[in-house]
């Protein structure tokens, strides 16, 4: 939720880069629309999969992980222009998911925005963002 | 020194009846991916409908970044 919210906040910095942002649940579409009017501000697209049937081919459920229904593994997945995985992350808990600020980072590595030792210097600012998995904070 | 016995034998019994519970609070362990991440891979395209009902093809993306965050959903 909070992730999405920053997306929303920071969708100047994703417009800049070019980057499309796209959220995708099992939610249907009544519940699709609520997210994109209220969290997502409607600056992004957010998509419904009530049958899972792309969380499935993406090998992302998390069987009956909502009181017995079928949810998503929260994953965060960078797509390069080319339509090749560039980078994903799988969040086990809330403080794992990546800031906004890790993300953009990313996007400017696959971009080729980051080089030298800027190019260090990122990679070092990315291992600190790192945060470990805390089970206390699963949900 | 009985009574210290005594205290320390309730203590461990209710340690132990309280274990199974302990246990179950920790849950089922979060799933891991079922496909492992392929870097570099390309990403398989879909077609889905997003919240207006109006189809969205992946592929219609193709020459710039994606960033696809899958959310949990049920809010």
């Amino acid at each position: 939720m909070a992730q999405l919210r920053e997306f929303a906040q920071r969708s100047s910095e994703f417009d800049k880069l070019g980057v499309s942002v796209i959220a995708l649940s099992v939610d249907d579409q009544q519940h699709a629309h609520k997210v994109w009017e209220g969290i997502a501000q409607r600056k992004f697209t957010v998509l419904s999969d009530p049958a899972a049937k792309v969380i499935k081919q993406y090998g992302l459920l998390h069987a009956e992980g909502h009181g017995g229904e079928d949810i998503a593994i929260r994953t965060t997945l960078l797509i390069d222009p080319k339509g090749q995985e560039a980078w994903r992350r799988v969040s086990e808990s809330v403080p794992d998911i990546p800031t906004a600020d890790e993300i953009l980072q990313r996007i400017k590595q696959a971009q080729g925005q980051v080089g030298g030792v800027g190019r260090r210097q990122a990679e070092r600012s990315l291992q600190k963002t790192e945060t470990p998995t805390l089970r206390q904070f699963r949900h | 020194m009985y009574l210290v016995l005594m205290s320390r034998s309730v203590l461990l019994a209710i340690l132990v009846s309280l274990l199974p519970i302990m246990v179950a609070a920790q849950g089922k362990p979060y799933p891991k991916p079922q496909v492992p991440s392929a870097s570099g891979k390309p990403i398989p395209d879909f077609t889905l409908k997003d919240r207006s009902g109006k189809r969205f093809n992946l592929s219609s993306q193709r020459g710039k970044c994606v960033l696809l965050y899958f959310y949990r959903g049920y809010w």
